[in-house]
């Protein structure tokens, strides 16, 4: 009967999972390559050439990030592409920042997505971000924007006190 | 000396939300020998100056 009134129905469901799925995939893949060229970065550092190859994904993260129909995907903890995130904005182990480029993209990315407390918790993006904000290296507008996201994102959880005590 | 932790008022918080601040914000080590090369790096260029 249903199958009757709506024959698409099933085959809609299908696609939208496959849909899902194949973003997931997507992730999961971009996720191995940003952890590989963090590693790469450092080892170019430490040969005294340029780090490039964070610098040559930044698009696809970017664009990824700024995907806002797939954010339910970008921000599930078990996905946890904010931990690869996270990894592009460490410091590189000659204590350097990343190229102001990558710093600028990824912040300005952060802030207009809705990252909740189970995200924070499982990426670790809220201590970069704090790293930010201690370092005297970035420049005044990432420094503004990581300060902004240490307010916001940390709002939530003493606000619970509050509302505990009332 | 600079500031370990975060520039929030821990007064009256209680300690569950206290431990979620250092969980989601570090305890203010987690990336200390970066910013302890950056003082390094200081002193030296001060000291060529």
């Amino acid at each position: 009967d249903d199958a009757l009134k709506n024959p698409n129905k099933r085959r809609k469901k299908r696609t939208d999972i496959d849909l899902e799925d194949e973003i997931d995939e997507q992730i999961a893949n971009l996720k191995v390559a940003m952890e590989k060229a963090c590693v790469a970065d450092n080892e170019a550092r430490e040969k005294g050439l340029a780090a490039t190859h964070k610098l040559q994904l930044l698009p696809q993260v970017t664009a990824l990030l700024n995907r806002t129909a797939v954010q339910d995907s970008i921000l599930d903890p078990e996905t946890n592409f904010l931990q690869s995130v996270k990894y592009f904005l460490e410091p590189l182990n000659d204590g350097s920042l990343p190229a102001y480029s990558i710093q600028r993209d990824i912040f300005n990315a952060l802030g207009s997505l809705p990252i909740n407390k189970d995200v924070l918790l499982s990426s670790g993006i809220g201590k970069v971000v704090h790293f930010y904000t201690r370092s005297k290296r970035p420049v005044a507008g990432i420094k503004r924007i990581a300060e902004r996201l240490v307010g916001e994102w940390s709002r939530p959880i003493l606000k619970r006190t509050d509302d505990y005590k009332k | 000396p600079r500031d370990k932790g975060l520039a929030v008022d821990a007064t009256g918080l209680d300690k569950d939300a206290l431990d979620d601040m250092e969980a989601i914000f570090g305890n203010g080590e987690d990336y200390d020998w970066a910013l302890q090369m950056e003082e390094e790096e200081e002193d030296r260029e001060r000291e060529a100056q």
